[in-house]
């Protein structure tokens, strides 16, 4: 019934309302091509006229209950941090908006302060992106009718989580982020009137629906007791000299791309450094789609992880593929690998950027610059290939290379970059 | 007579050029046309000074690092290709090393998203004619300047190529000695071939000398503040606009670089170029984040400085003008301004199309705060009232319609050229805080 009136009340209006488009421009009346262009326009007033359906907007926050039950917690001294992220179907059933298909990402945060002065949250620090509720609304409202987005604006105001947390006060609401798949890193900082009350938690959270690639790995059941090889610093410089040299193509007739990255680390670190370097997971439901990262094998199988990161608007800018091997270091797993840059072509969205070096001293600057790295070493190569005659990876694409390998020490927790350890190993490539 | 024509177009919308109505983008097409094929380098002039000319140096004890940025033009000539059209770059670094250790330089510190040589080779490849794809490469690739160390004694030279920023190029040079040292050189060089607002404000003469107020006391202060005008004006002062709820205190150069350090971005006047480069970022859907700036007025003239900062598209950024006030305390000039965050683009019948703006005020005033915080460039924050308070139920609307509530309140901003760390902001109670 609403509907019908909003509708039959639109459509009359449709031509009255386009003529003032016209009022304005000194141009338009008086040539053909701007006659033609007005009937485009025209058409395209229509389209968006008639989007203008005036659906309910029914939200309902009694939908959060199973994403507060598996919130995580977190406490320091008198302050603590619950954060809860809503998966794309939740986030339809509590907002009543698709958000996670206009790239918004809610996160629920409820901070209790149980301390004596008032608190500050900042949502830029938690995403210096983040979408205040209003900007939600109005980039939400099309489909709805002027009294639903006035509903949605109050209900996604109200549910905002606030700036202030008086003492002894539980606050709670959302922050709405930018969406990224694969789990979520959420950063909480809040402040208090001194300088030693400030606190910053870091929170790593799964998403329902993003399993990233390496959910899927049973990293266990790799290799045997027997297969594990156990060194020590001294041991595992030796046994790095016996790693294979590339990665190859499924049938091993082929050699591909140097394997010149080692990181060692524990899962669960390396995934935190990685996480807050700005890579993005490879998707569980994503393999299968990159013809690179599916083409190149070792020991057998196609690389246990891939990591991304974007250059804005171009999409992919640098890759790390990764995969576990049957060795460990002072108790901490080994991971062999390799990245490589994409360049941010526009007509060869695949194309590879030969200078692999770069790639790889790349992703030692990235680890270092956020505090990710506890320590580094270079070790020297025999396979020098020159920039005047380049080999060709199992796709056929260029690279060259000084042939030296970088091994990586990953820290999940926060490294100040002066803190990084250099291992004096081989001298550094020099360029 | 068309260009004449032209420049009424120019004029005519009040708002933000680029949201023309789809009525005018017709006019803004047909003066694309016009203006033809000039490429965006051609439409500003240059200085005569070259980029070396122009090139900074810093030292730090035994380490001096030297940049230099081309202009687009320049950086045509040598290297045979438009890379400000691919928003590339270059940026010329020397860095000497006459003391005891390694240091390690590391370009991701100048741009997390610079382009490697050879991807700016691949880029360049369609303009640079007559060069073979080979030798192309290998230009840029001994040209340019990748993770290097600089050893006791050497002197490392080269081109990083970084994401283009019009107008001043602010980056750090970040040099990692062994000896579990950084040392941090922060560089904010001008490059010609962009019009900047305040760059033509006479600084000195915006106020008779027996205008000024100098202010020591805060009482004082606080009283001149409430007592600014609450909102911008049309030119003819008639109607109310944007809420004036910004006060920077902080010496003129500081500021700017406050913001620069922030990630805004400058803003040029208007002029023929600049129309030029909007309509052309308008079709190809791009981003051009240097757009000029509609005039909103407080003490009878438009702002002195605009910036702004750009977000998923052209038609989403934050707007921020400020105006110098009359007002000096302790001695630091005080500036009084307003923030917009346009959050989508609506009809309207005076200006065809106009931003519509984020109606909660407050939430953008914060987010100023918070961005200017991170960017370790805030001593002490502080509130006013002077604004008025007005109720989301009751909002009131500026020039263009958009409605606004708030608080009331106007954020009081001390700035300083020293990064600060967050949590060392000092938080001035000037407001008693049971006074809602």
């Amino acid at each position: 019934m609403g509907t019908l009136t909003m509708i039959t009340s639109l459509a009359p209006t449709t031509s009255d309302d386009l003529s003032h488009f016209n009022t304005g421009c000194p141009f338009s009346a008086t040539n053909s091509p701007g006659r033609r262009f007005r009937r485009l326009l025209i058409l395209v007033a229509a389209l968006m006229l008639s989007a203008c359906a005036s659906n309910p907007y029914q939200p309902l926050i009694d939908n959060m209950t199973a994403v507060k039950a598996r919130a995580e917690s977190q406490k320091m001294g008198e302050i603590r941090v619950n954060v809860a992220v809503p998966s794309p179907e939740e986030t339809m059933a509590i907002f009543d908006l698709p958000l996670y298909d206009r790239g918004v990402q809610p996160v629920w945060i409820e901070v209790t302060n149980g301390g004596a002065t008032q608190l500050r949250y900042a949502p830029f620090g938690t995403d210096p992106d983040y979408v205040p509720p209003f900007e939600v609304a109005y980039t939400n409202k099309a489909g709805f009718s002027k009294a639903a987005h006035r509903k949605m604006e109050r209900y996604l105001h109200k549910h905002t989580m606030p700036r202030t947390i008086e003492p002894g006060q539980v606050q709670s609401g959302f922050v709405f982020t930018q969406a990224r798949p694969g789990t979520k890193g959420v950063n909480i900082d809040l402040f208090g009137p001194a300088a030693e009350e400030a606190y910053s938690l870091l929170f790593f959270v799964t998403v329902p629906g993003f399993a990233a690639d390496h959910a899927q790995v049973n990293f266990e059941a790799l290799y045997t007791p027997a297969e594990m090889a156990e060194f020590d610093l001294p041991g595992f410089r030796k046994a790095l000299t016996t790693l294979p040299c590339c990665s190859s193509d499924r049938s091993g007739g082929r050699e591909g791309d140097p394997l010149n990255l080692v990181l060692v680390g524990n899962g669960d670190d390396v995934l935190q450094a990685l996480l807050r370097a700005g890579w993005f997971e490879r998707l569980a439901a994503e393999q299968g789609t990159s013809s690179t990262a599916e083409a190149a094998y070792l020991y057998g199988r196609t690389a246990d992880a891939v990591f991304r990161t974007q250059r804005p608007g171009t999409g992919p800018r640098s890759e790390l593929r990764l995969w576990k091997a049957p060795m460990r270091v002072d108790g901490k797993s080994v991971w062999l690998g390799d990245a490589v840059h994409y360049i941010a072509s526009p007509d060869e969205p695949n194309a590879l950027d030969p200078d692999i070096d770069d790639a790889r001293d790349f992703f030692l600057q990235d680890l270092w610059y956020s505090q990710g790295l506890a320590g580094f070493a270079w070790l020297q190569g025999p396979n020098v290939v020159s920039i005047e005659q380049p080999r060709q990876d199992i796709m056929g694409a260029n690279y060259f290379t000084d042939g030296y390998r970088v091994v990586l020490w990953s820290s999940g927790k926060p490294v100040s970059m002066l803190k990084a350890d250099y291992i004096s190993w081989d001298k550094p490539p020099k360029r | 007579m068309m260009r004449l024509n032209m420049t009424k177009t120019i004029r005519y919308p009040e708002n933000h050029l680029l949201c023309q109505a789809p009525g005018s983008i017709f006019a803004m097409l047909l003066l694309f046309l016009l203006a033809g094929c000039a490429s965006v380098e051609e439409t500003t002039p240059e200085t005569s000074a070259t980029y070396l000319e122009r090139a900074q140096t810093q030292s730090k004890g035994p380490i001096r690092v030297t940049a230099s940025v081309p202009s687009a033009k320049e950086t045509r000539e040598l290297f045979g290709a438009p890379l400000y059209l691919r928003d590339i770059q270059p940026v010329l670094l020397t860095i000497e090393n006459q003391g005891p250790s390694t240091l390690n330089f590391l370009p991701v510190g100048v741009d997390p998203l610079y382009f490697t040589p050879m991807e700016t080779a691949f880029l360049s490849k369609k303009s640079s004619k007559g060069v073979s794809d080979q030798a192309r490469a290998r230009q840029f690739y001994n040209e340019g300047m990748g993770a290097v160390s600089v050893l006791p004694g050497e002197t490392r030279t080269g081109f990083v190529f970084t994401s283009l920023d019009e107008g001043t190029k602010t980056f750090n040079v970040d040099l990692l000695s062994e000896r579990d040292k950084i040392h941090s050189f922060t560089f904010f060089i001008p490059v010609p071939g962009l019009r900047i607002d305040h760059h033509n404000v006479d600084w000195e003469n915006l106020y008779p000398a027996d205008e000024w107020l100098e202010f020591d006391e805060s009482a004082a202060l606080i009283e001149a503040l409430k007592n600014f005008p609450c909102c911008t004006t049309d030119k003819k002062s008639r109607d109310q606009g944007d809420p004036l709820n910004l006060v920077i205190i902080g010496d003129i150069e500081d500021v700017y670089y406050a913001f620069l350090r922030a990630g805004w971005d400058e803003t040029e006047t208007i002029h023929a170029g600049s129309l030029q480069k909007t309509i052309a970022s308008f079709f190809s859907g791009g981003e051009y984040r240097y757009s000029p700036i509609s005039g909103l007025y407080v003490f009878g003239r438009p702002q002195d400085v605009a910036f702004q900062k750009t977000r998923d598209n052209i038609h989403e950024r934050n707007h921020l003008r400020l105006w110098l006030s009359p007002v000096r305390y302790q001695n630091v000039p005080v500036f009084i301004g307003q923030i917009s965050r346009d959050i989508g683009v609506r009809f309207s019948k005076w200006t065809i199309t106009t931003h519509e703006i984020d109606p909660d005020v407050d939430e953008t005033r914060e987010f100023l705060l918070e961005n200017l915080a991170y960017s370790q460039t805030l001593t002490a924050i502080a509130y006013v009232d002077g604004v008025g308070k007005a109720t989301m139920e009751a909002p009131r609307k500026n020039l263009t319609d958009s409605p606004y509530f708030t608080d009331g309140r106007r954020v009081v901003l001390w700035i300083t050229a020293t990064p600060t760390s967050i949590a060392d902001i000092k938080v001035v109670e000037w407001r008693d805080p049971t006074d809602n």
